[in-house]
């Protein structure tokens, strides 16, 4: 799909919304700590210093040619798979299987960029799963290699297997659908992080039973389902980003709502066993990377298969 | 001549190798900016701690700022003696009681500081036992006590060992923090007191480090992870 020849206006628009937005708020942030300074304004401020940072870093995977996209979210599964490598308590005789995970990561973004279908499909979970451990069993010793076994190239799969399937978009080619791989993106990027958002809010205002009370006390039946409905919705107004009929649209967006939760909770689970409370601190406000992009790890191969699947693709 | 083939590399390469790659943030930079003349010390566990800070710095501070390093350790071979001193501004100092061309350890860190260098010093002495702090010699604070001008810049260094820990044979990223405190003259006049304010001036910089929770025994864990109780 060639795609900056048909980087759309509907494309240009949303984020110029997003960016309009965000603008204002930056101002009247700003006009807040001017009239009265006070460390809550300070915190708005850094708060939306970061969201500014985020900003530009969808910008970049939306609105540029398909080599920086992949650049960039090449780069983020490599700092995200990195904090987590981090936190896991790993042992001194996992470092060489730690950097044959790392080399992995740019090999498979390549192959995600090349839209090689059958090599991207196999490479993490062939290659990474067999080099892994005999990477280990060579550094030789077995104490606790079952979970480092595991967990290497678990890491692996939650990032580089996981956020190149965004790659892959930029290299869809649709039949009929002149937007390009950027509204598919920012479809993806939007609704789950206004997911996160929605869930928030509806279990903020009305939670009262907690799902996982053992792994995220947060996490609400009442913010779930307000989250899903509100998201599902929202999703079907924003289908003229996407190749998808209105339904179509509503029901990725059902996906990626309880699909977000899930990606959500399971890097809630980890954190709370390794006992830290964010993976780092990176974006003030907002933790590390893989805090931010915790509801992507699912919805990112989720969402292109739901694509491929509503669009009739031949892989 | 050789800061400019030298710092090029730092500025260049390594800086941005350190902290895209490899993932150490250096927090609080501008303390470092502020001042010409410093003693930088820091916890030590790692051989990049010193690289790291030298690629921190601006190029009048690199061409004056030498790393102190043990003669014991960097001079056994004319190599690495070479390697220390042209890339990483090392001088090689030997341990008590040996002399260095007619002057102790002490006198010619001394002499450096009143020649208008900057030093950076590790006083635990060695990378040490991962992870754990060990005791402070007090030759830092000697020359704290000699230099009063001069003030001591207190470096934390938070995970940096586990990137290249004691046996590591390369670099690996994990994301580390070098956090750098602001300038401090040293008001007391008694050694005990200067050390014990350089070491509590270094660990307040960081109440909360990465806290240990490893369930492994301690030969299997990734070195680095600092313990800050009082020995």
């Amino acid at each position: 799909m060639n795609y900056t020849e048909n980087l759309s206006t509907s494309v240009l628009w949303t984020i110029g919304v997003l960016y309009g937005i965000l603008s204002l708020v930056t101002i009247g942030y700003f006009w807040l700590d001017h009239k009265k300074k006070s460390a809550q304004s300070k915190e708005l401020i850094t708060r939306t210093q970061s969201w500014w940072f985020l900003m530009v870093v969808v910008g970049l995977i939306v609105l540029s040619p398909a080599l920086i996209g992949t650049i960039v979210l090449a780069y983020l599964a490599f700092m995200g798979s990195r904090e987590l490598y981090s936190i896991g308590n790993l042992k001194f005789t996992d470092r060489a299987a730690i950097l044959v995970a790392y080399l992995l990561i740019p090999i498979q973004f390549y192959l995600a960029y090349t839209f090689q279908y059958h090599w991207f499909l196999n490479f993490i979970p062939m290659v990474g799963l067999t080099l892994i451990p005999i990477v280990l069993i060579l550094s030789g010793y077995s104490g606790n290699i079952g979970r480092s076994i595991t967990f290497i190239p678990g890491v692996l799969m939650l990032t580089a297997y996981s956020f190149s399937h965004m790659v892959l978009i930029y290299g869809l080619d649709i039949e009929g659908y002149a937007i390009g791989a950027g509204g598919i993106l920012l479809f993806l990027i939007l609704i789950t992080e206004l997911n996160d958002i929605f869930q928030y809010n509806w279990g903020k205002a009305f939670g009262k039973h907690v799902i996982l009370p053992r792994i995220s006390p947060n996490k609400t039946w009442e913010g779930f389902l307000g989250g899903v409905f509100t998201t599902t919705l929202v999703a079907g107004i924003f289908h003229f980003l996407t190749p998808l009929s209105f339904i179509q649209s509503m029901i990725a967006g059902l996906l990626l709502s309880v699909f977000g939760f899930f990606g959500d909770a399971l890097l809630s689970a980890i954190k709370r066993d390794l006992k830290v409370k964010d993976t780092d601190d990176l974006i003030p406000g907002h933790g590390g990377v893989m805090d931010r992009m915790d509801s992507l790890v699912f919805n990112a191969p989720v969402f292109f298969y739901l694509i491929t699947l509503f669009t009739n693709q031949n892989l | 001549m050789k800061n400019y083939i030298v710092y090029p590399v730092y500025r260049m390469l390594l800086r941005p190798f350190f902290q895209f790659l490899l993932g150490i943030r250096f927090l609080n930079r501008k303390h470092l900016k502020q001042t010409p003349q410093f003693i930088l010390v820091g916890n030590h566990n790692s051989h990049l701690d010193s690289i790291s800070l030298l690629s921190m710095l601006n190029f009048q501070q690199f061409k004056q700022t030498k790393n102190v390093a043990s003669y014991d350790y960097f001079g056994k071979s004319s190599l690495t003696k070479h390697l220390t001193q042209f890339w990483v501004n090392g001088v090689l100092i030997q341990k008590k009681g040996k002399k260095n061309d007619g002057e102790t350890a002490l006198e010619a860190m001394d002499r450096l500081l009143k020649e208008g260098k900057s030093l950076i010093i590790f006083p635990e002495g060695s990378r040490g036992k991962p992870g754990i702090v060990g005791d402070f010699k007090h030759g830092v604070a000697v020359l704290l006590k000699q230099n009063p001008g001069i003030p001591f810049i207190p470096v934390f260094f938070d995970g940096v060992g586990r990137i290249m820990p004691r046996g590591g044979s390369f670099p690996l990223p994990l994301n580390s923090k070098v956090i750098i405190g602001s300038p401090k003259y040293s008001k007391s006049k008694e050694i005990e007191n200067i050390l014990e304010e350089v070491r509590a001036s270094i660990f307040e910089l960081n109440p909360n480090p990465m806290v240990n929770h490893n369930q492994f025994s301690e030969e299997e864990q990734f070195s680095g992870v600092v313990q800050t109780q009082k020995q």
